[in-house]
């Protein structure tokens, strides 16, 4: 009897303190939410897939533990190159530790570049299966990234990791989307300074390798081979070359090669360096004439 | 303030709820009783008479269901009322991580000691005890009789008033035995109130001086001693070196004598424990080298 | 203090230094520490396949800071519950309970100091095991920086960009964002021992102290659901029987989720001294409502 009473007077000023402390709670947990101290509450559905143990470490402590293990785990399926597997993994994952720009890079890596590859090459299957498992891979990566971007919308590094999937020539390059994610990446807020004539530069070079875009893509270059030195790079310089000829830009409003390359040699140098990219799709006009004729009078020097 | 008795209990009643029926089950009915400061009070009892019962109420570890006790004027259940007892528990047990020395130290600051009168304390208790030797060992090594000493000396720490001895013999061996009785009398020489439970009647004999009998729990007889054990109407006289004439005149003596009546005579005897007692004291002497105290495998 | 106050901090502190010195005296803890020096050594484990990614540097940090973490908080909160669960039945069992109740010893002091005695160990655990993990951070990291600062020199990075990488390495070192973590660990500690303090007052056998705190622990996980659902939820399909479930839990339990500032310290991220201290003076008020609640069953319990 003692006991039961005991109890009750408890319950009963647990209730209470319930009552004056639920509102300090509840605002102290929307301030961690919104400076992104504490992850939101775990979308449905997961700890079914995490098994008990990670389930109870997960719920009763620490994810990124939990991350952590599971992102070793996720290495092991991709040795024995069990891409399901790999998937499912990194959707628990990011799903514990959304916020975590690696594990959504990591996991969408995964997708687009080793899966896809790995059908890209399966001898044993049909080569329209293959492109098709491919293509299907590549899109999960791509959509892997953008779920990442949902979670964190203003990331840049996400933005450029969908810019080069869609750029990279050795998948399945669609230059259009790819512009689409280049833009964003320069759009954001959170994209550091230093980083931006690299993303350009990397906009640039997409660009080019577009026909209906190479208009476009010579102003863009020759804006940025003006604006900086840092911008006077090999590739840069090689391409605009290239693109001069193939637009037929008028003498007086090229840039000279002089300009363009530090030195004959060097245009050299890097011309025959530029030219090994062509199956790229990289604009390669007067190149090849240009190589000979430097070649030529290289020879002539000694 | 010495008309303050050091135990005034008042109608104690403890019930405690039976587990299978709805009744309850009294362990203490109307009990009470009363020792002025410097007595040496027995309350003695079969096994579950409810002597504990009694003790724990009086130490506020039971809430008593009717009645109250108090110690030096002060109610029981209150903290302050602890300042003056000092408690031996049945079968005592202590913490076996520490060292004698440390057990004691624990106790005393407890109680409110500090610094050096704590140290000099320490001391002069493990040296009443016969400890010092093992004042440093873990009390997880000690034996029953060690365990019986350093509670006695935890008990005694704070200098308190009262002494409360739950059972202080049981399972002792008779050296034991003798030294803890001998130290009961020097508490009393010194002043210290001692209240003891037993059920060693003979033990209780030689060192109380007032005694109760409680059964099913409530006190059947109380008094003092020597009144409630002398036997009214018989006188006994104890000769040395008596010859048989001598004896016969004695006896004649008496039958002259109006209402005196003889009863008996005989060799008195001993008692097993003072033979066991004058055997151990004479072996001590003899062997080369006295076995160190404190080192005995109870 | 002779006039046996109802509440004394210096008799505390001497329970507490006791019920400290009894804890380190078990074997038990020289296990716990072993286990949670060997979780730290583990820790030294390298990343694997990394991708050379420009992040992997950072998230080597954070699995080597997420593995001791982890381990630390685990050991803490075990031992939390169970040294606290088995103190009292222990002094019952043993009867050095009547030893020290019989001597002018409030049962509040009783309590708290053996509280206190748990959490002064927690602590100092802590404090080691943080202190071993600086170290090893602090090493990894001035690693992993001249690393980056040999890739800068071979690449040729702009000094911004070299700043920026190093800043970002950096920020997963040690820092005080990190210590608010470990901060977090302890309290969460705490109001687990005041729990597993309060149910041991009910229950005499150390076994279901322990079993019901581990519930109260997963059930405060909760919490924060059941809040939001009670709050923030505008479903109509709730039922009336839900409904007081989710405000039940949400009163009754503690929010552990809140405590899950641990997860952000360790990938880098700032706490400010608004929440961290808005946590503590939570935590405090826990603490101090389960021991008031303790000491309410304590006090009229019989021996």
């Amino acid at each position: 009897m003692r006991t039961t009473i005991q109890i009750v007077v408890i319950f009963f000023v647990l209730l209470s303190f319930g009552f004056a402390k639920y509102r300090y709670e509840d605002k102290l947990s929307r301030d961690m939410v919104s400076l992104k101290l504490i992850q939101p509450p775990l979308r449905e559905g997961t700890s079914l897939q995490l098994g008990q143990t990670g389930a109870a470490v997960a719920l009763g402590g620490l994810r990124s533990l939990v991350a952590a293990i599971w992102n070793f785990r996720a290495f092991l399926h991709f040795e024995k190159l069990d891409w399901i597997k790999v998937e499912e993994t990194y959707e628990i994952i990011t799903t514990l530790q959304p916020q975590t720009t690696y594990y959504w890079d990591t996991g969408a890596w995964q997708l687009h570049t080793n899966a896809s590859s790995y059908y890209k090459e399966k001898e044993d299957l049909s080569p329209l299966r293959r492109r098709s498992m491919q293509k299907r891979y590549l899109e999960k990566g791509s959509s892997f990234l953008e779920l990442g971007l949902i979670e964190n919308p203003d990331n840049w590094k996400l933005h450029r990791e969908l810019s080069r999937v869609w750029s990279e020539f050795h998948k399945l390059p669609d230059i259009e989307r790819a512009m689409k994610h280049f833009d964003d990446t320069l759009k954001c807020d959170s994209l550091p300074e230093f980083k931006r004539p690299h993303i350009q530069r990397f906009k640039y070079y997409a660009m080019t390798r577009l026909q209906s875009l190479q208009q476009e893509a010579y102003r863009y270059g020759y804006d940025l081979f003006k604006e900086s030195p840092d911008n006077h790079l090999p590739k840069l310089s090689c391409t605009l070359f290239a693109l001069q000829n193939s637009l037929n830009i008028a003498q007086n409003e090229r840039i000279p090669d002089s300009e363009l390359f530090p030195s004959s040699q060097r245009q050299l140098e890097w011309l025959k360096n530029y030219i090994i990219h062509e199956k790229q799709g990289y604009p390669m006009d007067g190149v090849r004439l240009k190589i000979q004729q430097l070649g030529t009078s290289e020879l002539f020097k000694y | 303030m010495e008309d303050t008795p050091a135990v005034q209990i008042n109608h104690l009643v403890k019930e405690f709820p039976s587990p299978f029926r709805k009744t309850r089950i009294r362990a203490v009915d109307d009990v009470s009783l009363t020792i002025m400061p410097g007595e040496v009070y027995g309350l003695i009892g079969p096994n579950g008479s409810g002597k504990s019962t009694t003790m724990k109420a009086l130490l506020g570890l039971l809430r008593p269901t009717a009645g109250s006790c108090y110690v030096f004027g002060k109610n029981s259940l209150k903290t302050d009322s602890r300042q003056e007892i000092g408690f031996l528990p049945e079968n005592p047990y202590f913490y076996k991580h520490l060292t004698g020395e440390e057990t004691l130290r624990f106790y005393a600051k407890l109680c409110g000691m500090r610094g050096k009168a704590l140290n000099n304390h320490v001391d002069k208790m493990l040296e009443m005890v016969s400890l010092q030797d093992a004042r440093k060992r873990r009390v997880g090594g000690y034996s029953k009789g060690m365990l019986q000493r350093i509670g006695l000396a935890q008990a005694l720490i704070h200098e308190p008033r009262l002494i409360i001895l739950d059972e202080p013999t049981a399972g002792v061996d008779p050296i034991g035995s003798r030294e803890i009785r001998d130290l009961i009398v020097q508490l009393k020489d010194r002043g210290v109130t001692v209240f003891l439970c037993s059920h060693l009647l003979e033990q209780v004999q030689e060192v109380c001086d007032h005694v109760g009998i409680i059964f099913n729990g409530k006190i059947v007889k109380a008094g003092p001693l020597e009144d409630l054990i002398a036997i009214e109407d018989q006188t006994e006289i104890l000769i040395k070196d008596a010859g048989p004439r001598t004896l016969a005149r004695i006896k004649a003596v008496i039958a002259d004598a109006e209402n005196a009546e003889f009863v008996s005579m005989g060799k008195p005897r001993t008692t097993l424990e003072r033979l066991f007692l004058d055997e151990a004291k004479k072996s001590n002497s003899t062997a080369a080298t006295a076995a160190p105290k404190g080192d005995d495998h109870a | 203090m002779r006039r046996n106050a109802f509440f004394s901090p210096a008799r505390i502190v001497i329970i507490a230094s006791h019920t400290f010195t009894h804890l380190v005296r078990m074997k038990v803890f020289y296990f716990l520490a072993v286990f949670a020096v060997l979780m730290l050594a583990a820790s030294f484990f390298e990343m694997p396949w990394s991708r050379t990614t420009e992040d992997s540097a950072e998230q080597e940090l954070i699995v080597l800071k997420s593995t001791a973490m982890g381990a630390m908080a685990m050991f803490s909160i075990l031992f939390a519950i169970a040294a606290t669960a088995l103190l009292i039945p222990k002094d019952l069992e043993d009867r050095t309970l009547y030893t020290i109740l019989s001597k002018p010893v409030p049962r509040l002091d009783y309590l708290l100091g053996k509280l206190a005695g748990v959490l002064i160990l927690v602590g100092v655990s802590l404090l080691l095991m943080n202190g071993l993990l600086s170290i090893i951070l602090h090493f990894k990291t001035e690693e992993l920086l001249l690393v980056e600062m040999a890739k800068a020199e071979a690449h040729g990075w702009s000094p911004e960009h070299l700043e920026s990488r190093l800043t970002e390495i950096s920020q997963q070192g040690v820092t005080w964002a990190l210590q608010a973590g470990v901060g977090a660990i302890f309290f969460k500690a705490m109001v687990m021992a005041s729990v597993a303090l309060l149910i041991s007052t009910f229950s005499s056998s150390t076994l279901f102290t322990i079993v019901i705190a581990v519930v109260i622990y997963f059930m405060g996980h909760f919490t924060e659901d059941a809040r939001n659902y009670w709050l923030h939820s505008h479903s109509g399909g709730a039922t009336k029987e839900l409904k007081i479930l989710t405000q039940s839990i949400a009163l009754i339990f503690p929010d552990f989720q809140l405590y899950n500032i641990i997860d952000s310290t360790i990938e880098g991220k700032k706490v400010t001294e608004g929440i961290f201290s808005r946590l503590a003076i939570l935590t405090l008020f826990y603490s101090g409502i389960y021991s008031v609640l303790a000491w309410f069953t304590f006090r009229k319990k019989e021996f």
